[in-house]
């Protein structure tokens, strides 16, 4: 009779691996674990240098919109007195891919069109009013009404996208991604775009020549953007 | 929809279990002894988790919430506040001594590595010097050291591994049973230990769990080294590795033999990986919002993913799967009549607190009022009470023999299992000494 070892592990180890299928299989699992833990490492090491050069200041982005005008036309003739509203609805078929309302601009032209001698320009009032269309109601920049006298032409303006100017921009950030994300919001701009317009006729001086309309064309520029990141200043 | 922590349910529960296991392997005299120390074994990371969850507890309670992953990786620091303080280092000790358990664990179960009484004595005393060690190191040398304590994990998971494909292999070509026992002990111990880790598997392959970490690197004063960074990845990478392996030998055996439970479990936790990514790439914002210096808090819906995934796995069903690991192996001995008693507490107790933990999670996502929780609570403790016979049969009769005799190993005296108890008390006794002694030198 033989004694019992003491410490005996060699018994333990050849049953562990008395299986070759298990063994090959375990090998390629070491080995697919230690390549993706090199990868993954290499990655996070790679984002730590990035982390570091963004919080010690470094990691300047210039972010450049490709902006792309979209027009819509449109006149109405509105009688002395009353108020028209035209409704134009806006949506993402009007956009290409990748592209986003930026801002909306409404130009009203008219000239005096009774064809009535020595009859003055009539007077047209302009609104945008504001509904449920997703845009920037309370931004300074709006310029949601308007009026003219003279024939001259009428200018509104309407911010869609939040901060969205057209103009270049310097950002710091931690990649393409994350500087572009708040240019890439969707649902901007999308609704129903109504414009009121009220005419007030301006009558000839001279006696039996009454002007009680006025034609107004609408011109709708819609400004549509995308956002480019380029790293550096 | 604020949800109450699970950190407290799991400290008293795992408090119980860890009494009631030890007392047991104490009492099972008709035990090979091997199954009476793996059982002390189990016992005492029951302790051990009782405590960590304590001290969790407590911080969320009157300090501030410190995510597991943060004493992971060494993220926490000393705030000169001595409670606070202590209770960090405890976590950071008890976390230690868990850590080399689980390596100790995976020597042991399904199957003893080595015999004879100096490779057990040897195994004893890894355990002690480990735990007196590298506590003391933390400590001194500076949390990140904790971030290494994850090769442990690495080597852990790759051994067991090893044996489930093994087990499915020699279970695919001769049909035994005590292969399928093999595989499915190292299938539960993985769940177990790794398996809040393998719910990130798809972040970790799609590198996203890096893009989480931005949130955290940006906090940093220092810039990290390469080496703790590859420690970092380690958790993540093994809990990726190891789930695909149980998904593909599952899947593989679920085609062969039909599904199973621990089929199911496998299949849910690696479903879990998509959820997980999801929630992590709606995060980025929230985490690239750290780089200006202001982290955006995280969301409500974050929270709830977090708590239904890895709470659920961290605090409930590692208990869960131990006392399964326990019973349907016979690791304890449930046919004992002196155990009988103690089996039904540990049965109905696990069924008490997954309900309770169920309704506390279905609370979370629809507000039922307490008072209506309360009553199925109490009457899930009506029908656990009444049917308390039949449940607690039906748990100890699924055990087969070939899980039985699955757990092998060699012998230790009854000496060297007392020896173990008291080690376990002694070193439970320095980790808190310990830590109230550092947080108080304030280190």
């Amino acid at each position: 009779m033989t004694d019992k070892p003491s410490f005996d592990i060699s018994s333990g180890v050849s049953e562990l691996f008395d299986e070759p299928i298990a063994n090959k299989i375990t090998a390629g699992i070491v080995a697919f674990f230690l390549v993706f833990l090199t990868l993954n490492t290499f990655d996070l090491v790679s984002n730590s240098d990035n982390v570091r050069s963004i919080v010690d200041g470094d990691n300047n982005w210039t972010i450049s919109f490709d902006e792309q005008i979209i027009t819509l036309t449109d006149s109405v003739i509105v009688a002395d007195g009353d108020t028209e509203i035209r409704v134009f609805t806006l949506d993402e078929t009007l956009l290409d891919e990748g592209y986003r309302f930026g801002g909306i601009s409404v130009t009203l032209t008219y000239t005096e069109t009774s064809g009535i001698p020595l009859d003055p320009a009539d007077s047209v009032f302009a609104n945008l009013i504001q509904n449920d269309l997703n845009a920037q109601w309370q931004d300074d920049n709006n310029s949601l009404s308007g009026s003219s006298n003279d024939g001259s032409q009428i200018d509104l303006d309407l911010r869609a996208y939040p901060g969205y100017d057209g103009q270049e921009t310097i950002t710091t950030g931690y990649n393409e991604i994350q500087v572009l994300e708040q240019w890439k919001m969707d649902g901007f701009g999308i609704g129903e775009l109504e414009l009121e317009i009220a005419v007030e006729t301006s009558s000839s001086p001279l006696p039996g020549q009454n002007d009680n309309e006025e034609e107004v064309n609408i011109t709708i520029e819609l400004k549509v953007f995308q956002a480019i990141a380029t790293k550096g200043i | 929809m604020a949800q109450e922590s699970l950190a407290p349910v799991a400290a008293i529960t795992n408090l119980i279990l860890g009494i009631i296991t030890i007392l047991m392997s104490n009492r099972s005299e008709n035990q090979t002894s091997h199954k009476r120390f793996s059982a002390l074994l189990i016992g005492w990371t029951f302790i051990l988790l009782s405590i960590y969850n304590f001290a969790e507890t407590l911080l969320d309670q009157y300090y501030s919430f410190v995510p597991p992953s943060s004493i992971d990786f060494g993220l926490v620091s000393l705030d000169g506040i001595t409670g606070r303080d202590t209770l960090v280092l405890i976590l950071f000790g008890t976390d230690a001594a868990l850590n080399i358990i689980m390596l100790v664990m995976a020597l042991h179960i399904p199957k003893d590595m080595g015999s004879g009484s100096s490779w057990n004595s040897m195994v004893i005393l890894v355990i002690t010097l480990y735990c007196i060690i590298i506590p003391a190191l933390i400590f001194l040398g500076g949390f990140e050291f904790a971030a290494f304590q994850l090769l442990v994990w690495a080597v852990v998971g790759i051994y067991w591994t090893h044996r489930y494909v093994r087990g499915i292999i020699g279970e695919h070509k001769t049909g035994e049973e005590q292969y399928r026992s093999e595989s499915k002990a190292s299938a539960v111990l993985l769940l177990i230990w790794l398996g809040w880790q393998m719910i990130w598997w798809l972040s970790a392959f799609s590198l996203l769990n890096n893009e989480w970490f931005v949130s955290v690197l940006a906090q940093l004063d220092e810039p990290p080294t390469a080496l703790w960074l590859a420690a970092v990845n380690i958790g993540w990478s093994i809990g990726a590795v190891t789930i695909c392996a149980l998904l593909v030998g599952e899947a593989f055996r679920t085609s062969k033999r039909g599904l199973s439970p621990i089929s199911i479990i496998v299949f849910i936790v690696f479903f879990l990986g998509f959820t997980n990514w999801i929630q992590d790439k709606l995060l980025l914002d929230a985490y690239y919002s750290c780089l200006e210096g202001n982290c955006a808090p995280e969301s409500s819906i974050f929270e709830l993913v977090n708590y239904l995934t890895s709470g659920v796995l961290i605090y409930l069903l590692k208990p869960l799967l131990f006392v399964y690991l326990m019973v349907q192996f016979q690791i304890i001995d449930t046919s004992s009549e002196k155990n009988r008693n103690l089996t039904r507490i540990m049965i109905l107790l696990i069924l008490l607190i997954i309900s309770s933990s169920i309704i506390e999670l279905i609370q979370s996502l629809i507000p039922i009022p307490q008072m209506i929780s309360g009553s199925i609570l109490a009457i899930g403790v009506v029908f656990f009470i009444g049917w308390e016979e039949k449940i607690t049969e039906s748990f100890i009769g699924n055990a087969n023999i070939a899980d039985i005799d699955s757990i092998q190993g060699d012998g230790f005296n009854d000496q060297m299992l007392r020896n173990t108890s008291i080690l376990m008390s002694f070193i439970i006794l320095y980790i808190v000494v310990l830590a109230v002694i550092f947080a108080n030198a304030g280190v």
